[in-house]
């Protein structure tokens, strides 16, 4: 035991102050919610992917509005009618060359087409240019979809809030109307509207809005729910905060991944929903178009001009797709159980 | 005389006089059978009535036709020929018609058919309580049009008379010229008043419920299915002339599952879209079926006061390209228009050339767009206005929707004049055209019988089919004349039309379009089958596949 | 049991009621629609006209009329139809709704069998190239619009390879390729859902507690991972109904089936008002029992639901 007297002051070292704080500092980087999900997101290559897909084709239908809008999609060359896609380059499948009732020829040429006169995704029946036509109907496609996600949103998000915040008999009752309305066939309900309304995009819109509506509210309800339960809302409530505030404060924030999620959903079955109502006939009426006519046009032609019906189904797909994983993988970052 | 010879054989076991005589009969008919080949068709819609009175869709016709025949039937040249009839005369004030009777037509249940089934058939369609939509084509019979507005009640006042059970007299209250090229129409067929009686309110809703006096019998229709058969009714009195043993008619909605059936051997016909025409131009089925069924816009004077303005009128006619909306728009199944009148109708009495050609203005009704901007100026200076905004009614018919969005194109080369479309469905178009709540509307009229009439009598200032409501002094009188003065003698009746015709042309009272027909896919080895551009556009009576 | 009773018993209320709004709601909204029920009413008399319009009880007052028409409708008496003279508009559904049943029926069963299949194959093989491809071609299911897939079908499996009927409905046969064509969607929802789940499944507790205790693989996918993913799965029967019930309609068209999807339609384009009202009140009560059963039995199979609470 004799060393340890041998211990001099000056073995010793002073610790600085603030030892205590270092010591605890973790070391990665502290993150909002928001940069973890997105953290998370590009770790995710599908979904990651599929974001930068709807970045570039969203972007191409709005940039588009001055080369691609009412008017000029409406320009018709009838002379120039069904020409098969021709780009610049002799490039197989974009070379102008069709085969119609067993003959193949250069169709460009038959038309009297101009030189460097191009349709790389070639025209329909009217002699308008497909290409012009696929971007001007992408864009009538998602505004029809971003409408109805608005609505969405906006109904279906007060209604939820309101139905699981109040309880009790307002949320009864509310939840018997949810009940009620999902119980109708969404076709059905669409049908008796555009029945008595002029069909348009905003009227197609509405109708689906008006059937897509209910389950986003059921899953905010729900959210709504368990977060009146927690303590920073008992917290606040005791403070007297008024519950608007409490709902914009602390709710919307809290349930807003859910909205994202849910919204992502919305977006592509909208598209979707359009689609398949102009096959029925009673989608956007002409000289509007969508993807849903587009494909409805193509769909009746494509035995003999398949590429007619291949571009604007290759943008829906890819959409669809986009929408679809970009939705499950905004989920999976979104999850706090899935943190890593 | 293979397998179907086993009920025959135990049938005449018990008869055996009659046995030998049936087996004889199965034999030939098998025979037959291995001659013509079952034929299949397509319609695009599903029957919806078999009842002649209240038949309105084409196909009804179509089923009507090939159950039944009236006094008359239309031959394969559209000629009325005379069928349950065997001849007839007419007074020479063309206001008494006595039909003979064919002696020993039965209906397929036997009994036979009398001039009482006749005048049964005829009053049920009149009475008012049948609401029978095509009931108006009896006007001009004596009390037709009284006992329809229901101010005489006794059915039995309708100008129609069994003077014994094969003797039929009518009576009319003016001339009727068409009422022979009527005749071959479903609402005119006789109707059994017992069989009606004993089925009551299901008479025509399923194959049951109905009876046959024509070359096939109905079977499994339950009154909403998608596939009907017809057999060879073998009590029609000219079933020698009826070779096909068994027809089928299917529900086909979809043209692209047509084509497709029709190339797999399932249908033996099948209608094509644009797009299909022109991939299959150089097939050999590829057919081109008429009709007396013309397209043509009505301008509303109503709605658009500009629209009373013929410059205006003109202006619109002249920027429309009809070769281009013929063959590359509705490619295969129209043709220009150069008149109101639909072509196929009838044939000009004197020279027998086609009315719609020989009656034709040159020049009047093409295409030429600076004619068009310069008499659209002056007819907006004479109106005081600067520029015109209307609105294009169309159905969503296919032909409508395409139509309407070359028209709108087209249109919209004349500078101040912009078009916006409104597409509503079929029957909406019908009734907010028959309110005049519209600007612009593209009609579609299929001639009802063969004759000008059909046409021209509906753009008369006070008739309810001119929607758009022009009016011509000098048109209603060249009418009138052609229904009053000139109503025995077709030459100057001809005339009188041939006039109103080039009247409304000049004047452009309505915008003529296209003469429809229908492009299809008739299989080679269909033989025998009879178009009518007015009426049933199908007759399977003398229809066979080889 | 007799809180499920009664649980039944108050679903069976709701639906009855959402009958009731249903068929107000069609009712009165057909009262605002422009259009007669007839081709041909400008060639008619007046005389013809009133007794048509008193034939479909038109002259009522209009609180008259609603009161027969709920009365009438809540017995399956939708009147009789525009387009179909004399036919009464339940006939009319009756005769037509066999086809549609089994369709949907057909596809629900192979669209949740397949997708089931793909879920488990892709959650198996998680994050590998397995898992990437079958998700892909699970999205791809419903990123193709129906009408697409199925005229692309027709053509190519009907027509060109000649492997099945074009279309018709005249035996089995002839069912194979609408039911693939209209069980693309439950198919993807159905991989893409039991796919979630397992994974969820195969990181909880009692799955590790199953591999510590050495069960072998296969008896974790199939009796614990499968079993307890399949249960949730029930409650998207739903929501597959409504999908089923509006594809139908495209389908039907197509294959010219003799289903009430194909009428639906056209009765919407020949403005046939009755039928449009009667199939709606068919479709929303179809759904409804398809609700009330898939409720019933996620309550009977999943212990954890206490449907009386």
């Amino acid at each position: 035991m004799a060393e340890l007297n041998q211990v001099s002051a000056a073995d010793f070292e002073l610790l600085p102050n603030d030892r205590k704080r270092n010591n605890e500092t973790i070391e990665k980087p502290s993150l909002s919610f928001a940069q973890d999900a997105w953290r998370r997101l590009k770790k995710n290559k599908g979904a990651f992917i599929s974001l930068w897909v709807i970045v570039v084709i969203v972007a191409a239908a709005f940039i588009s509005i001055p080369y691609a809008n009412t008017t000029t999609t409406a320009e018709q060359n009838v002379m120039q009618q069904n020409l098969p896609p021709k780009a610049p380059g002799n490039l197989p499948g974009f070379n102008g060359k069709q085969k119609v009732d067993g003959e193949r020829f250069d169709a460009y040429k038959r038309a009297d087409v101009k030189k460097g006169e191009y349709h790389i995704f070639g025209t329909d029946q009217f002699g308008r240019d497909i290409f012009k036509r696929v971007l001007y109907g992408t864009r009538v496609s998602l505004q029809v979809a971003l409408i109805a996600a608005l609505m969405d949103l906006v109904f279906g998000v007060t209604y939820g809030m309101i139905s699981g915040w109040k309880g009790g008999r307002v949320d009864m009752v509310m939840q018997r109307i949810v009940e009620i309305i999902s119980s109708v066939p969404n076709l059905v309900v669409f049908v008796l509207l555009i029945l008595i309304m002029k069909p348009g995009l905003f009227s197609i819109a509405l109708g689906i809005a008006l059937t897509s509506w209910t389950s986003m509210s059921r899953l905010i309800r729900a959210e709504v729910l368990s977060l009146k339960e927690q303590d920073f809302i008992s917290a606040a409530k005791t403070l007297g905060t008024s519950p608007w505030k409490i709902g914009l404060r602390h709710l919307v924030p809290n349930v807003s991944s859910t909205i994202i999620v849910q919204l992502m959903f919305t977006i592509p079955s909208a598209i979707f929903f359009e689609a398949l109502l102009s096959f029925i006939g009673i989608g956007i009426p002409v000289p509007m178009a969508s993807l849903g006519t587009l494909l409805n046009d193509g769909q009746t032609a494509f035995q003999f001009y398949p590429y007619q019906l291949v571009f604007p189904a290759l943008i829906l797909s890819a959409l669809m797709i986009a929408f679809n994983l970009l939705a499950d993988g905004l989920r999976d970052a979104f999850d706090p159980r899935t943190r890593d | 005389m293979k397998k179907s010879i086993g009920k025959p054989l135990a049938l005449a076991a018990g008869f055996m006089l009659a046995g030998t005589v049936l087996a004889q009969a199965t034999a030939s008919a098998d025979e037959e059978e291995g001659k013509y080949k079952p034929i299949t068709w397509a319609e695009n819609a599903p029957l919806s009535s078999m009842d002649p009175s209240k038949v309105t869709a084409a196909i009804d016709f179509d089923g009507l036709t090939a159950t039944n025949d009236g006094l008359f039937r239309a031959d394969k040249n559209n000629k009325p020929q005379p069928a349950l009839a065997e001849s007839y005369e007419v007074s020479d004030d063309g206001l008494h018609y006595t039909f003979k009777l064919r002696k020993g037509a039965e209906w397929s249940n036997g009994t036979p058919i009398t001039a009482n089934d006749f005048v049964y058939g005829w009053q049920r369609t009149n009475d008012p309580k049948t609401a029978s939509q095509y009931a108006y084509l009896f006007s001009g019979i004596k009390n037709a049009d009284a006992i329809q507005n229901g101010k005489e009640k006794d059915l039995s006042k309708l100008g129609v008379k069994a003077e014994d059970d094969h003797t039929l007299k009518v009576d009319l209250e003016k001339p009727l010229p068409q009422l022979i090229s009527m005749l071959p129409m479903a609402p005119f067929f006789p109707q059994n008043e017992a069989f009606v009686k004993e089925v009551g309110a299901k008479y025509g809703t399923q194959s049951k419920y109905i009876l046959s006096s024509g070359p096939y019998v109905q079977q499994d229709w339950n009154g909403s299915n998608d596939t009907v058969t017809y057999k060879k009714n073998e009590k029609y009195y000219d079933k020698d002339a009826v070779k096909t043993k068994k027809l089928t008619i299917k529900t086909i909605a979809d043209q692209n599952t047509g084509y497709n059936l029709y190339k797999s051997d399932t249908l033996d016909f099948t209608t094509l879209s644009p797009q299909q025409v022109t991939a299959s131009k150089n097939d050999k089925a590829f057919t081109t079926i008429p009709s007396a069924t013309a397209s043509y816009m009505q301008l509303n004077e109503k709605q658009v006061p500009e629209f009373k303005n013929t410059n205006i009128r003109r202006a619109i006619s002249y920027a429309i390209d009809r070769k281009i909306l013929a063959d590359k728009i509705l490619t295969g199944s129209a043709t220009p228009a150069t008149t109101f009148s639909a072509t196929k109708l009838v044939e000009n009495p004197n020279d027998g050339e086609d009315f719609s050609k020989s009656v034709t203005v040159d020049g009047a009704v093409t295409h030429d767009l600076d004619k068009a901007q310069e008499l659209f100026d002056k007819g907006l200076k004479e109106t005081g206005s600067k520029d015109l905004e209307i609105e294009l009614l169309a159905d969503d018919s296919d032909g409508a929707k395409r139509s309407a969005e070359f028209l709108q194109s087209q249109l919209q080369q004349i500078d101040g004049l912009k078009v916006k479309i409104k597409m509503v469905p079929f029957k909406q178009r019908i009734s907010l055209s028959a309110d005049k709540k519209f600007d612009m509307v593209i009609s579609l009229w299929g001639a009802d019988y063969a004759d000008p009439s059909t046409f021209l009598d509906l753009y008369k200032s006070d008739s309810p089919f001119n929607e758009g409501s022009w009016h011509n002094d000098e048109y209603d009188a060249l009418i009138d004349r052609a229904n009053g003065e000139h109503v025995n003698d077709p030459k100057k009746r001809f005339a009188d039309y041939k006039e109103a015709e080039q009247l409304m042309s000049k004047e452009m009272g309505v915008v003529p379009l296209y003469y429809r027909s229908q492009a299809a896919f008739v299989r080679p080895s269909v033989k025998g089958m009879v178009y009518q551009p007015a009426g049933a556009p199908y007759d399977f009576k003398w229809a066979y596949k080889e | 049991m007799s809180g499920m009773f009664k649980y039944i018993l108050k679903r069976i209320g709701i639906i009855f009621l959402t009958l009731i709004i249903v068929i107000s709601a069609t009712f009165f909204l057909m009262k605002l629609m422009p259009g007669s029920p007839l081709a041909n009413a400008a060639r008619l008399s007046g005389e013809q006209r009133q007794l048509i319009e008193s034939q479909y009880g038109l002259n009522d007052p209009l609180m008259v009329q609603y009161w027969h028409y709920l009365v009438n409708a809540l017995q399956f008496n939708f009147g009789h139809s525009f387009q179909f003279q004399d036919q009464p508009v339940s006939r009319l559904i009756a005769q037509r709704i066999g086809p549609s049943i089994q369709l949907g029926l057909q596809a629900l069963v192979f669209g949740v069998i397949s997708g089931i299949g793909l879920g488990a194959a892709a959650a198996v093989r998680r994050n590998t190239k397995t898992d990437t491809t079958l998700s892909i071609l699970a999205v791809l299911g419903v990123s193709i619009p129906s009408f697409v897939f199925a005229a692309l079908a027709q053509y190519f499996v009907g027509l060109k390879l000649g492997w099945l009927p074009i279309a018709g409905w005249e035996g089995f046969k002839f069912t194979i390729l609408p039911t693939i064509a209209l069980g693309m969607a439950p198919l993807a929802t159905a991989a893409r859902f039991i796919r979630t789940e397992m994974v969820d499944v195969m990181g909880s507790d009692y799955i590790e507690l199953a591999r510590a205790k050495g069960l072998s693989q296969n008896e974790i996918v199939w009796k614990h991972t499968l079993r307890n993913s399949l249960i949730p799965l029930v409650t998207l029967i739903g929501p597959m109904a409504v999908n089923l019930m509006t594809g139908s309609v495209v389908i039907e068209k197509i294959f010219a089936i003799p289903g009430i999807g194909g009428q639906f339609v056209s009765s919407i384009l020949t403005n046939d008002y009755p039928v449009i009202m009667g199939t709606t009140i068919v479709y929303s009560m179809m759904l409804m029992v398809v609700l009330l059963v898939t409720d019933i039995l996620y309550g009977l199979i999943d212990p954890r639901i206490r449907l009386a609470n």
